[in-house]
């Protein structure tokens, strides 16, 4: 589904990804660990289209097509989601409009704002979020957890084929992390959404399983294997996984 | 506190500090008034170069062209014929001390201003007799390869600099008052800091009471060059005697690139000064400059600090505190070019006015096209402290460039009710509770000067709160 | 509050203001220098004055307004919102004068500047006169290019970036549209600014 092969990304002309391999199959769940400034953000970020990355090397595909051809608009489209890290606030615009705008984008049927509003308002409940923030305006005055799951909803409404969640556990107390799991979880399990959870903490992984876990360290992915692998992380930390 | 009568004390410093080589018991004062034979006697009595004479001249007929301006304070009492532009030491108007006024004596003694400069400032003594400090901490700076001289003495010792860089930020044509400047300048300071130099003593520290930086019309002139660091700080928070009601002063700067400057000014003139003057920094590719600007005193003031950010990335800051008290008009604030890319700024300016005082804000924040990425943020707050007083507020933001990111917010204010008894309720009287507002209210920007200079500042607003409330 | 819709095209229009109003600015395009001044004679009333622009190529606004306050305990609030493409120019003075008499006036100015196309330019002089001292007067102006990690964000989600500006620039808009309290007045405003719209 998605292959990523050498990728090699620039920021301001330095070297900050160098050379990852990469395949996620349709409904997998994997998980990038590695400390701050192993790169795993920017994999993240440049894999949705961010202006400030630039890929000086390798081949992403998605679904068979070339997704670094494409802009951030078409990626989302074409169905791949990036959970942000820190997720702007855009003033003054109504969410419920605004999911209802994407929604209708990627669907054949469109729905109407009452059918819309019906439809938000399960996912709401499914992550436990009260109904009013469908008329808040989008992230503004957000607490950080609120903003997450927020991405999440999100998520969920646009069905991706691929989900990247970048950090989505940090700042998050151990309700919303359950929370926050489970709507993960659900999608994966029904729309068959392959899942790359990029964290440093293994806390998240109790949570959801992953299939395959890979660790990340200056830019490379150093090793890569099953759960265990999280469990050897926990005990020995990121310093015994030299390049 | 004595009554002596003081003689006037000339000291052989004054041949190198003004600039002429005339014998010491010679005595020229110019007639009242401004003619082009007073210009070129000015230039001669300084033995000057014949270019610097053409300046002046020239300099003189722009002045004569321009009208007054009309736009800010009240300067229709100026009477230009009845000043003495150029006076030898000797003849400095001095006065007895039984002749100074008993609210200068008790607040140079409330704010515990030495014994010998009390004299100096209420305008008795003509110099603060401070050789043998000036001396060896002059020799200090010249191992760091520092030039630091009155402005007179540089024109002879370094007229290759001077002719590059005099009058070329602020021209003769810039103002009436900068022509004026133009043409009777005399005094001031001259200071060059050499490539990568790092000067950690602000400049100016020492020489507090220097009769120069009490001229009528002195001329600064610092270039900063590359990679350097310094300050410069001139001024003094307590009250000045001064004889001349027009002191209009011009300072230019040249922040080169990578340099970093700040320029400190404290002013409190007496009450019938007007004090104009026009301040300009130029700064280059990476430079900052910071202009830190106090007006207590004077009648009116009208000083807009300003920064012309001509290399990428160049930064310039403008810290304002204005106090407009009894007869006052505090008309100040700060001007920004923005002409190169990347380019940053900010205004912070505070006011209080009480008494009837009147503090206006004036600023400009300009960001030229191709000035790309440009950011600004300015910030005026003012405090009225009785319903006798005055605030204005007239910032102006001209961006011709798309990409510019511009803030600007101010506040006018009286001091809350409710903030006031609840510092009562603590024990303080409200006099001790005012000047606790608005000392805080000012403390941005006092954070920012000398040591010395805050106590004073500070201790000089408990004075006038306790002269609000009594 | 009562709500006025005030169609400025050209020349200068004083009003006294006699009991609690909204008063929404409706500037066409081609405006020439137009000014509007509420006088504040009678004490306790409240105002507001709202504007929105949005000017493309070769299109300019001239505005000034002034709010002055003659009498105590009056208050007003000035919103003004411009949002500008390719080529727009604008031009806003927008004066708080509060008189000596005028105590206990509460006098505000939001002055915000949004660009999205280029060769733009604005000039923004927001002035206080202030002679009373038992007053609450501020004014705050803001002039910047639309985010591009916020246009980002959007596009990330399926927009394509002429729609993420859009729906920025109507979100810009927003939070002064839900003030009007006349629903016709307002849908009046929506229309005339999102047509603006490339």
């Amino acid at each position: 589904m998605l292959k990523i092969e050498d990728l090699h990304i620039n920021i301001e002309g330095k070297e900050i990804v160098k050379g990852i391999n990469l395949e996620i199959a349709s409904g997998e769940i994997h998980a990038l660990m590695g400390p701050n400034g192993s790169g795993k953000s920017t994999l993240a970020q440049a894999l949705m289209g961010h202006p400030t990355y630039e890929i000086t090397k390798g081949k992403v595909t998605f679904n068979g097509k070339n997704l670094l051809k494409m802009n951030p608009s078409e990626r989302s489209l074409a169905g791949l989601f990036l959970s942000f890290q820190y997720p702007s606030e855009v003033l003054g615009v109504n969410i419920a409009n605004f999911l209802r705008l994407v929604y209708n984008k990627r669907v054949k049927k469109t729905l109407y704002p009452a059918a819309f509003r019906k439809l938000l308002k399960e996912k709401m409940e499914i992550l436990d979020m009260k109904e009013e923030f469908m008329d808040r305006y989008l992230n503004e005055g957000f607490s950080g957890g609120e903003k997450k799951r927020m991405e999440i909803l999100q998520m969920l409404i646009l069905k991706p084929k691929i989900a990247i969640l970048d950090e989505t556990d940090s700042g998050l107390d151990i309700d919303a992390l359950k929370i926050v799991s489970k709507g993960v979880t659900l999608l994966n399990k029904t729309a068959k959404t392959g899942v790359l959870l990029i964290t440093h903490y293994t806390r998240l992984l109790n949570h959801i399983k992953p299939d395959k876990v890979h660790v990340m360290r200056n830019g490379k992915i150093v090793k890569s294997g099953g759960h265990e692998l999280a469990n050897e992380l926990e005990k020995k930390g990121y310093t015994a996984f030299e390049e | 506190m004595t009554n002596q009568k003081q003689k006037i004390n000339i000291n052989a410093n004054y041949k190198t500090k003004y600039g002429f080589n005339v014998a010491e018991n010679y005595v020229y004062k110019t007639e009242k008034g401004l003619n082009e034979e007073v210009v070129k006697k000015i230039s001669e009595m300084k033995d000057e170069p014949k270019w610097m004479r053409d300046f002046r001249l020239r300099a003189y007929k722009i002045f004569k062209e321009k009208p007054m301006p009309t736009w800010g304070g009240d300067l229709s009492k100026i009477d230009f014929d009845n000043i003495f532009y150029y006076l030898k030491p000797t003849d400095n108007q001095k006065r007895d001390w039984e002749d100074v006024p008993i609210e200068m004596k008790e607040t140079f003694e409330k704010l515990g201003i030495p014994q010998a400069e009390r004299q100096h400032l209420a305008g008795v003594k003509a110099q603060f007799d401070s050789e043998v400090i000036y001396g060896s901490l002059l020799k200090e700076l010249e191992d760091e390869g520092i030039i630091f001289l009155g402005t007179d003495e540089a024109l002879k010792k370094y007229p290759e600099i001077f002719e590059e860089y005099f009058g070329k930020l602020v021209p003769p044509s810039d103002n009436k008052f900068s022509a004026l400047n133009s043409a009777v300048w005399s005094g001031g300071s001259f200071v060059y800091i050499p490539k990568g130099a790092h000067v950690k003593r602000p400049l100016q520290a020492y020489f507090r009471i220097n009769a120069q930086n009490m001229g009528q019309f002195e001329r600064t002139l610092i270039i900063a060059d590359e990679g350097s660091y310094a300050s410069y700080v001139e001024g003094c928070s307590a009250p000045i005697y001064s004889a001349d009601s027009l002191h209009s002063a011009v300072v230019e700067v040249f922040v080169k690139k990578g340099a970093r400057f700040k320029y400190t000014t404290i002013q409190n003139w007496s009450n019938d000064v007007y004090n104009l003057v026009t301040k300009r920094a130029k700064v280059e590719e990476d430079g900052v400059m910071e202009w830190v600007d106090g007006n207590l005193g004077s009648r009116l003031t009208q000083k807009y600090p300003s920064c012309y950010l001509v290399g990428e990335r160049a930064h310039g800051e403008v810290l304002s505190i204005a106090y407009g008290g009894k007869g006052q008009h505090q008309d100040a604030g700060g001007k920004i070019f923005h002409i190169s890319p990347n380019t940053t700024s900010s205004i912070i300016s505070k006011s209080v006015s009480a008494f009837g005082g009147r503090t206006s804000y004036r600023g400009l924040i300009y960001v030229s096209p191709s000035a790309k990425n440009a950011k600004s943020r300015v910030e005026c707050d003012a405090l009225i402290l009785d319903a006798e007083s005055r605030s204005d507020t007239f910032p102006t933001m001209k961006i011709d460039e798309s990409s510019a990111n511009i803030e600007h917010e101010a506040t006018v204010s009286k001091i809350g009710e409710e903030k006031l008894f609840y510092l009562m309720s603590r024990g303080l009287t409200e006099t001790e509770a005012m000047s606790l507002i608005v000392s805080g209210f000012i403390e941005p920007i006092v954070k920012e000067l000398p040591l010395e200079y805050a106590v004073e500042l500070n201790r000089l607003i408990e004075l006038e709160m306790e002269g609000s409330v009594g | 509050m009562l709500t006025k819709l005030l169609e400025l095209v050209s020349g200068e229009i004083s009003l006294e203001v006699l009991e609690d109003t909204q008063f929404v600015v409706d500037l066409s395009k081609k405006v020439d220098d137009v000014s509007l001044t509420l006088i504040f004679n009678k004490s306790g009333v409240t105002a507001e004055i709202i504007c929105m622009y949005s000017l493309g190529v070769n299109e300019s606004v001239v505005l000034t307004t002034s709010t002055i306050h003659k009498a105590p305990f009056t208050s007003c609030v000035t919103y003004i919102k411009g949002v500008l493409f390719d080529g727009g120019n604008s031009s806003y003075t927008g004066k708080i004068i509060i008189e000596k008499k005028a105590q206990q006036t509460n006098s505000y100015l939001n002055d915000n500047i949004l660009v999205v196309g280029e060769n733009t330019k604005n000039n923004s002089k927001p002035i206080l006169e202030i002679e009373a001292d038992d007053v609450k007067a501020s004014h705050g102006a803001t002039t910047g290019r639309v985010n591009e990690d916020q246009l980002y964000y959007l596009e990330s989600r399926g927009l394509s970036e002429v729609e993420s500006q859009n729906l920025i620039v109507e979100g810009f808009f927003e939070s002064l549209l839900s003030k009007i309290t006349d629903d016709k007045i307002k849908n009046k405003i929506r229309n005339k600014i999102t047509n603006a719209k490339i």
